[in-house]
């Protein structure tokens, strides 16, 4: 239902994104002092993928006993920062930052906040123009 | 969900954190121990190392404390000629301790453990935004 709206969708998929996101983030703050860990971070996202949608191209099954395969379910991709690349390396070869990644910390909450202000902002426009609004 | 994975991301950090900051009271506490476990030599201090492990149930990487080793560096030698462990010069071996590294290594700790405590609090928030949906 409201999931089939593209602006739904969006929000869906933006919130998804972020939460995978954060996660990628408190692995990098836990492994702060891990020897040799480098952060990852994953990449833009794409708003014209988005907007083109899921078009990965799945095999035909003609008979019961195919199996269609299993596809990679994360549309998200994660990447390492590159050896020797980061801010800062500390002497144990660590390459986590950890003000940097406090940054993207509270980059993320910002996003996330206008994600949820915008849906439900979305629902109350639809509220209103249902006419049941009191 | 990613922001449950998130948080218990953050648990396992802070529970290393903690479990380092074990190590460094062990070490502070014991400074001064003359005598270690092994009845000979004093006191070794602990170091604690860190690694990097993919938890299978949750997949992520997670945080784990590598079995315990031992500061191999040599021990202080002071001169106490009264001491009982004392050896025919007069001197006595101490413990390999330096209670500036330990403070520091403590900073460090505490450090990264308000980091995660952080993480947690921004994925609970994140959370209860989500739940907060339903209300609209």
């Amino acid at each position: 239902m409201l999931g089939d709206l593209t602006l739904f969708k969006m929000m869906g998929s933006r919130m998804e994104y972020l939460g995978e996101r954060q996660k990628l983030l408190s692995e990098n703050i836990a492994n702060a002092d891990t020897p040799y860990y480098r952060p990852s971070d994953l990449k833009p996202m794409d708003f014209q993928k988005i907007l083109r949608g899921d078009q990965r191209i799945k095999m035909a099954v003609t008979d019961q006993a195919h199996q269609a395969g299993l596809l990679v379910q994360t549309n998200f991709k994660a990447e390492k920062a590159a050896f020797g690349k980061s801010y800062e390396t500390s002497p144990n070869g660590n390459q986590v930052v950890l003000e940097e990644q406090m940054m993207k910390v509270a980059d993320l909450q910002a996003s996330y906040q206008l994600a949820t202000n915008l849906y439900t902002k979305n629902v109350s426009m639809l509220r209103m123009a249902l006419g049941n609004n009191r | 969900m990613d922001l449950q994975k998130s948080m218990s991301v953050a648990a396992s950090g802070m529970k290393a954190q903690g479990t380092r900051l074990k190590i460094v009271a062990e070490n502070l506490a014991n400074a001064d121990t003359i005598m270690g476990a092994d009845g000979f030599d004093p006191y070794r201090r602990k170091v604690i190392t860190f690694k990097n492990e993919l938890d299978r149930a949750s997949g992520a990487n997670v945080v784990k404390v590598n079995p315990m080793s031992y500061d191999q560096s040599d021990f202080r030698i002071e001169y106490r000629p009264t001491h009982p462990k004392s050896d025919p010069d007069g001197y006595v071996k101490m413990p390999n301790v330096n209670s500036l590294i330990e403070v520091m290594d403590m900073r460090e700790a505490q450090r990264s453990y308000e980091a995660n405590v952080t993480m947690i609090e921004g994925s609970r928030n994140m959370i209860q935004r989500t739940i907060d949906l339903l209300r609209t």
